[in-house]
């Protein structure tokens, strides 16, 4: 991920008040973490699969802070039954940021498959979503979806292209994937 | 040992200031014999009581929060012992009943029921703190010594089945105990949870 993405990521989840984030790193997000992790601000919890840092983020939310959780596109699939049987059902609102891989220009061959899926499960979850494909929209989509769902008490997610993540194909303006 | 037995020993020491998550099934039923059900949260579905548990003891460290889980819900998410084993928040505490079997699908057996083991289990991801109990004076020694330590601390109590339990009265609904819940850790707390809005009216993106 690109080091301005880093930063742009880090900065918007502290100026939108976010304090506690789960994680389970793919390929691309491993300098978000070790980002967060040098921020005191945040309560950042290791988690051995998606649903367990959904619902940690829940607990967390009871506890009075503004989770997030950081799910990559299978992730999200892995995540579902959590993010329906226990956000949904409780009504309790976390912000999901979601590296959207396998979007059309992502040459990474084993995630087309994840096109099919990230964004219709999202609809079919009801999980109101925005998608940053500029750098500079980051940091202000971040903040106005973890503000939507705070307020609505709904989970919110964000998607973050190929253009941001730097892994979107240099025929379509981006660089290709470094890993 | 019945669940309900183990639970007319630990339910009355479940005062109001300590925060209690339980699963769907019998075990918050019969929790409100002693407990107000509105402050339990009581809806966790499979997989998700400990992890919740988990989440809540981290963001109020200074309070004691209790898991009472199932072998089935936990058997669901087995390794959300090892995230809370590498994080582990002194102040929760994990109960699990188990008595290997889906009991409310019909008694079909779990995998406890075959040669799982639940404590092993744990102290293998790395809870130090772990007993197995299978009769009533040790359940109550170990509920007591789980609710006075200061560290992470799991139970692992072989229940039997209860057949012939029925359930006895309604529960609050899910949404509603969200907010009863909520309102109940602000309190406690003097910290605002559902009324912690964000500040903005609009930002544009």
């Amino acid at each position: 991920m690109k080091e301005e993405t880093v930063m742009a990521v880090i900065d918007g989840l502290k100026e939108a008040g976010v304090n506690f984030v789960t994680y389970l790193p793919d390929s691309l997000t491993g300098p978000v973490f070790e980002a967060l992790r040098r921020e005191p601000s945040f309560e950042v919890v290791p988690v051995s699969n998606e649903s367990i840092g959904v619902s940690a983020c829940v607990g967390a939310w009871f506890g009075g802070k503004v989770p997030a959780a950081v799910i990559p596109t299978s992730g999200l699939l892995q995540s579902a039954l959590h993010l329906t049987s226990v956000c949904h059902l409780m009504g309790v609102p976390i912000f999901l940021l979601i590296p959207f891989r396998g979007d059309v220009g992502d040459r990474g061959s084993q995630f087309w498959i994840y096109t099919l899926t990230t964004e219709s499960l999202l609809r079919d979850l009801q999980i109101p979503y925005k998608t940053a494909s500029k750098i500079e929209d980051v940091k202000p989509v971040i903040k106005a979806a973890v503000a939507s769902g705070r307020n609505w008490l709904k989970t919110v997610a964000v998607l973050l292209t190929g253009e941001v993540l730097g892994i979107r194909d240099a025929a379509v303006g981006g660089e290709d994937e470094k890993a | 040992m019945k669940r309900h037995e183990s639970l007319q020993i630990l339910g009355p020491k479940l005062t109001e200031n300590i925060l209690v998550i339980t699963g769907t099934g019998n075990t918050a039923y019969q929790l409100a014999q002693y407990r107000r059900p509105e402050i339990t949260l009581h809806s966790a579905q499979l997989g998700a009581c400990s992890a919740i548990a988990f989440g809540l003891a981290l963001a109020l460290p200074n309070r004691k929060v209790i898991a009472l889980d199932g072998d089935g819900n936990l058997l669901f998410n087995l390794a959300v012992l090892g995230d809370i084993a590498n994080k582990p928040p002194r102040n929760l505490g994990i109960v699990v009943f188990d008595n290997e079997s889906y009991e409310s699908a019909g008694r079909l057996p779990t995998a406890t029921a075959g040669k799982v083991d639940l404590s092993a289990v744990a102290r293998a991801c790395g809870i130090e703190n772990v007993r197995e109990v299978r009769n009533l004076a040790d359940f109550g020694a170990a509920a007591g010594q789980l609710l006075a330590v200061t560290e992470l601390a799991m139970v692992v109590a072989k229940v039997e089945t209860e057949p012939e339990y029925k359930r006895e009265r309604e529960l609050p609904s899910v949404p509603e105990t969200t907010f009863t819940f909520a309102r109940h850790i602000e309190r406690l707390e003097s910290r605002r949870v559902l009324s912690a809005r964000a500040r903005s009216q609009r930002i544009s993106v």
